[in-house]
């Protein structure tokens, strides 16, 4: 197992000093995006909400797929389950991150600045101290979750102990529960209520989709990363599944997207409306179809025939692809809250997503650097490695 | 697939493999199918159900069932000869129990689909003893969901009205209407899912056709069987398509329901207009669906002693099933209640009020214990495989979830907008009459099929014995193991008596115990490059496909040209008749916008992407063919049983003698059969 | 073993599919010819109890319509004359003729007595469905002629059902108006008929 385990020198870029060169540039664009926050606070609020969104749903994500591997009892994930585990652990780095986000909420959330009569209704649960509770509370409650997940998960590297998969299992239903409900009120919280007038029950399940997307081209990518590199227990056969997964779950978020919009469409009630109006017209209706062509055409097409699931470039291309797709997503859904003129990206958008995601990928890969990237003791490694799609 | 003993990867790798898949559980396959069976016993305990006579609560079963159907079709006759007014309709409650039965039924039809579909695709072997058995269960769901819109409409004659046919009326389905989406997407799934059905019982009928000792069953069964021979070259066309339909049954499964949902969500009700309702439909739908499955099986297991068949891991399988969807129903009721509240919409906050603590109330509560607090015990094992319990779960779900159908119309509509309008729903003898006539039809239908079709399936169940009981006698397998080494025994002997009449060059037939053999001979004649040749056997077997050589069938080009003509002509036809022939503006949408032509796209996609598959795959393997020589070969009609065979077109003596020493069982040439 | 079929028998599936599918069209192509009212309404001409000609009294003797068809401008129906219309000219033209023996016994010169006598059963040969409102005035007023409903009318000795006057037949014109006279807008909405 040892001459697998770590990274062999094939890339041109020494895989050991990946992790340092993405911290590097994290630590860059971070400093930047702190520059911007003392020059347009308002500007920073919101770039720095959209990429901590955004970089909290890949660990969510990741949460997810490392519990529903145990949900399923799945075999063939055995060889990556690594990956969403560790994926999973950046929420406690992103949770102390969270402090700009709170610190700026009367820049993002109008209804802190702005009560009027329908908040008036809505207060009980729409004022500063509760939603800073809660905000602590879910991420405190993923932190526990991807915390124990993760330290199971290596002690039964280095004991064997059949306890720790045991508890894998027995705790992953309960914690796909918690993590299903805490999810959808924390994107009750930190997106839908920016616009506080607009409501929509579906808005949990979407993004939750955008993130069990976004985490999973995430995942792939790592997982083809980690075979480039001589991991060659990932075989085609966890490319193709990971294609396929993509695949399906780009059509789920299509499905839910396209619910939202679509039965907000034919009812035409006037409360429900202007979030899409907002988002249909002017310089905004061009970034709506781009995201719908992006987020889903482009992928679904690209995704459709059997090689480009089992070719690593092609798969490659539409994961790292999802993954700016999914940031656009969000983008979309929080942008136009600042920008109701129309479409302005600004420099502080790039610096706080970059500076977030760098992180996010720095951290994932110098734990699966430093740590073992394959459960080696896992009962079911061996018949995962053996996979074979029909 | 077939030797996963992993070749020791590390000596510290505790290894449990799946002797028989790479998916599922670390536990043995023995799990799906338990105790000792062979291909022959498969195929004797399943076909048996259908041939011996029927048992006594068989026939109490089809006179109770008999005569609840026939109190429907008076129900039904009644209605349709004096009018709708005689069901408990009124002016603030116009959809109650009629629209409750339809949604109902439509749910319990959609595990069906997802047990075949979603589970195929997700490898789930588990699914294989019990996908025929629902599958059958969503056609007649979907039959007994169809009879209550279709007599809601009051004049049924008009029904035809839903169809874009020209006419003299010139008028033309609306094709913003959820309600003209509901009759194509439910047209189109009962007609995927029949083809489905079929095709997945085409290799069974030829099972019972060569079992058949009476003229008219072989006639029956023959013809329906399509002269399906077992052919490896048939196989690979067969699971491709297979798995295509599959892929399509799974969106158009979300798609059913979802635009049932919309029947509801796409207006202003407050209680209907929720953006949450596809998912949250579709989950209640795979819920009621699983849960009628188990209500089922749990019975049949015990008539039919199919307990080695259907195992307690099936029943906990769908325990955890009931579970999941269950806590994502209970989730959808949280997320509506808070969203209602959160609405700042006082008549969004006043129907949820009013549905929890308003007259209604008692239906809310019953619909949320037996749909949220029922399915917790399944957090227990103890309770996920103990029949018992959950048989009387299943049904308690079942209850709930025609309840919160229920409580979803009736509750919503019975407090207007205008309190003036108010009102409430009481029904008439009719409306219970026609919903319990439902329910005689559905297990009417349920108790001919499982003794007229087999229940189970035949050929996939064959996939699922391990690879050691394989060979269909053992002591045919011990004597081909024997030639293959020794090389001079019975078959040997068998090409000497063959070759003095062997003058020249014939199809020769050759007769295998095991795939095991059979995957030799093929692998030998293909590395020899002999042409013409073909395999037969009981049950898709991958090695065969692999020993063969064969390419990947091209059946996915056909669902894809399907697909895209189906596609076109849904959005050229409604393009036409609402931008052209009959615009018309509806609800204030624009005439011809694309957002309410995507329902029905969707829905002919899928449709004629089926079509071109099933289509496809009849073309690729030149069936129907009733009559092949091969029939007249001896002992050929235990192809479909237990028996694997190769034929060699114009073999010579060199070819019988590779079959001989491959460990042939029999040799014979093909006889002109008149 | 025996086959169970013959080598003929997938000749036979395959002509008696093929007839099935051929007989199921042409059995649909039936239903679109013969049960269209182009089919069952046009062409009917009944045999009406006094033998009226239109070709001679609208035609060759050249009156008017509304001579007879009095309210056809101001009412939603034309109205079939009453006897006393043919006898202003009948109780001196022909007034031997056995074949208008008719219209001399419906008739009682008396006008306080004209309600004693029953009307001439004439067969009613137009019909629009009850369901749908038709106004003749409304149309005879947009300019629409007698003629694009009722065929060329002053040729016929026997009334004949000339157009299907179905709600395709109607809509034809009420989508494409051609009007010399004045402006229309006929409705095209479903209670523009169906009130």
């Amino acid at each position: 197992m040892s001459t697998t385990t770590g990274f062999a020198a094939t890339a041109s870029v020494d895989p050991r000093k990946l992790p340092r060169l993405l911290a590097g540039v994290s630590l860059g664009a971070l400093v930047l995006t702190l520059v911007g926050w003392a020059i347009s606070p308002r500007q920073f609020a919101f770039s720095y909400l959209t990429a901590w969104v955004f970089a909290v749903s890949l660990a969510v994500g990741g949460l997810f797929w490392a519990m529903l591997h145990h949900v399923t009892g799945a075999v063939w994930s055995v060889v990556i389950r690594r990956i969403p585990e560790q994926l999973a652990f950046v929420i406690v780095p992103l949770s102390l991150l969270a402090l700009p986000l709170l610190l700026n909420l009367r820049h993002t959330h109008g209804w802190i600045e702005h009560p009027d009569a329908v908040w008036e209704k809505k207060k009980a649960y729409l004022n500063q101290p509760f939603f800073i509770g809660r905000t602590i509370f879910f991420l405190a409650a993923w932190v526990w979750m991807a915390w124990r997940l993760r330290r199971w998960s290596l002690r039964h590297d280095e004991t064997g102990d059949p306890s720790s998969l045991r508890r894998m299992r027995w705790h992953s239903p309960t914690g796909l529960l918690i993590l299903g409900v805490t999810t959808t009120f924390a994107a009750f919280d930190w997106l839908m209520s920016l616009d506080w007038h607009w409501y929509s029950t579906i808005f949990g399940v979407v993004y939750w989709a955008g993130a069990i997307v976004g985490s999973l081209a995430v995942i792939t990518l790592f997982a083809l990363a980690l075979r480039a590199t001589g991991l060659t227990a990932i075989t085609v056969e966890h490319l193709h599944d990971l294609g396929k997964l993509l695949f399906g779950f780009t059509i789920f978020w299509a499905y839910v997207s396209f619910s939202q919009y679509f039965l907000i469409w034919y009812a035409n009630l006037s409360e429900e409306t202007p979030w899409y109006i907002q988002r249909m017209t002017g310089s905004w209706r061009a970034l709506t179809l781009f995201l719908a062509v992006g987020h889903f055409v482009l992928p679904f097409l690209w995704l459709l025939p059997r090689e480009a699931k089992r070719t690593p470039w092609r798969l490659g291309v539409a994961a790292g692809w999802l993954v700016f797709m999914h940031f656009v997503d969000l983008y979309w859904q929080v942008m136009p809250v600042l920008h109701n003129e129309g479409f302005s990206l600004s420099w502080l958008d790039l610096t706080a997503s970059v500076g977030l995601t760098a992180a996010v990928f720095a951290w994932v890969a110098h734990s699966l650097q430093s740590n073992r990237p394959l459960p080696v003791r896992d009962p079911n490694l061996a018949a995962s490695m053996k996979h074979h799609n029909e | 697939m077939m030797n996963l003993q992993a070749d020791a990867l590390t000596s510290s790798i505790e290894m449990r493999t799946d002797a028989h898949g790479s998916e599922g559980h670390p536990a043995a396959s023995g799990d799906y199918l338990s105790g000792q069976h062979t291909l022959a016993d498969v195929t004797e305990t399943i076909s048996r159900m259908t041939e011996t006579p029927a048992p006594r609560w068989w026939w109490y079963g089809f006179i109770l069932s008999g005569l609840v159907t026939l109190g429907g079709i008076f129900a039904a006759v009644y209605l349709i000869v004096t009018g709708v007014g005689v069901w408990g309709l009124n002016q603030p409650v116009g959809w109650a129990f009629d629209i409750t039965n339809l949604v109902f039924w439509i749910g319990i039809g959609h595990a069906g689909t997802l047990i075949s579909a979603i589970l195929f695709l997700f490898r789930q072997k588990w699914r294989t003893s019990i996908n025929r058995f629902a599958e059958a269960m969503t056609l007649f769901a979907v039959i007994c969901a169809g009879i209550f819109p279709t007599i809601h409409v009051g004049r049924i004659w008009m029904l035809w009205f839903f169809a874009p046919l020209p006419n003299d009326q010139a008028i033309w389905p609306q094709f913003y209407s959820p309600l003209v989406w509901d009759a194509f997407a439910i047209g189109t799934y009962f007609t995927v899912s029949l083809l489905f059905w079929y095709l997945g019982l085409v290799p069974d009928l030829a099972t019972l056709r060569d079992r058949a000792k009476s003229r008219t069953r072989q006639v029956i069964f023959g013809i329906l069987a399509l002269g399906w021979r077992g052919s490896v070259r048939h196989w690979r066309h067969y699971e491709s398509a297979y798995l295509l339909l599959a892929g399509l049954a799974t969106p158009l499964v979300v798609s059913v329901h979802s635009v049932v949902s919309m029947d509801f969500a796409t207006s202003v009700l407050p209680g209907w207009h929720a953006t949450i309702f596809p998912p949250y439909f579709v989950a209640g739908a795979i819920f009621s669906g699983f849960a009628m499955v188990l209500t089922l099986m749990i019975p049949m297991r015990q008539l039919f002693k199919l307990q080695d068949y259907i195992t307690d891991r099936h029943l906990d399988h769908m325990a955890k099933v009931l579970l999941a969807t269950g806590l994502m129903v209970g989730y959808a009721y949280g997320v509506e209640f808070f969203s209602a509240w959160y609405s700042a919409n006082e008549t969004e906050r006043f129907v949820f009020l009013n549905r929890a603590f308003g007259p209604y109330g008692w239906s809310y509560w019953i619909m949320v214990s037996c749909n949220v607090l029922v399915p917790q015990l399944f957090w227990v094992r103890r309770f996920r495989t103990n029949a018992w319990v959950l048989f009387v779960a299943s049904i308690l779900v079942n209850v709930g979830m025609w309840f919160e159908r229920f409580v979803i119309i009736v509750t919503s509509l019975h407090r207007d907008f205008l309190p003036a309008s108010w009102g409430m729903f009481v029904p008439t003898w009719v409306d219970v009459l026609q919903m319990v006539g439902a329910f005689g039809l559905f297990f009417l239908l349920l108790l001919i099929f499982v003794r007229l079709l087999p229940a189970i399936s035949i050929a996939e169940m064959k996939l699922l014995l391990p690879h050691e009981s394989m060979p269909g006698q053992p002591s045919a397998a011990a004597s081909a193991a024997g030639t293959s080494t020794a090389g001079g025994s019975t078959a040997g002997a068998s090409i000497t008596s063959l070759s003095s009449r062997w003058p020249e060059k014939r199809t020769l037939v050759a007769r295998f115990s095991s795939v095991a053999s059979l995957s030799e001979a093929l692998r030998r004649l293909a590395d020899r490059g002999i042409a013409g040749v073909d395999a037969y056997a009981p049950y898709p077997a991958h090695e065969l496909i692999a020993a063969m050589k064969l390419r990947r069938s091209p059946l996915p080009w056909f669902t894809l040209a399907g697909g895209l003509f189906g596609l076109t002509l849904g959005l050229l036809g409604m393009w036409y008749i609402h931008g052209v022939e009959y615009p018309i503006i509806v609800g204030g949408k624009q005439p011809g916008t694309w957002q309410g032509f995507v329902p029905v796209a969707f829905e002919m996609t899928v449709l004629f992407a089926a079509f071109a598959t099933v289509g496809g795959l009849l073309w690729k393997c030149g069936l129907p063919k009733l009559y092949h020589p091969l029939f007249g070969v001896k002992n050929f009609e235990r192809v479909t049983d237990d028996a694997f065979f190769v034929s060699v077109e114009e073999a010579d003596e060199t070819t019988a003698r590779l079959l001989a020493d491959a460990g042939a069982v029999e040799l014979m040439p093909v006889e002109e059969v008149a | 073993m025996p086959t169970i079929f013959t080598p003929r028998a997938d000749w036979w599936l395959r002509g008696i599919g093929g007839a099935l599918i051929a007989g199921l069209v042409l059995a649909l192509g039936a239903l679109y010819y013969y049960a269209s009212p182009k089919f069952t309404r046009v062409g009917y001409a009944p045999a009406q109890p006094v033998p009226f000609s239109h070709s001679i009294h609208a035609g060759r003797l050249g009156l008017d319509c509304r001579y007879c068809h009095v309210h056809v401008e101001d009412s939603p129906h034309a109205t079939v004359p009453p006897t006393q219309t043919c006898n202003n000219c009948h109780t001196l033209v022909r007034n031997t003729d056995p074949i208008l023996s008719q219209v001399r016994e419906g008739w009682d010169p008396d006008p306080r007595k004209a309600d004693a006598k029953a009307p001439i059963p004439w067969k009613r040969v137009h019909r629009v469905p009850d369901f749908a409102y038709f106004n003749h005035a409304a149309h005879v007023k947009a300019g629409v002629d007698c003629t694009s409903c009722h065929g060329p009318i002053a040729q016929m000795d026997v009334v004949r059902h000339a157009e299907p006057l179905t709600m395709g037949w109607c809509l034809d014109c009420h989508r494409h108006p051609v009007s010399t006279e004045q402006k229309v807008n006929p409705p095209q909405s479903c209670q523009g008929c169906h009130r």
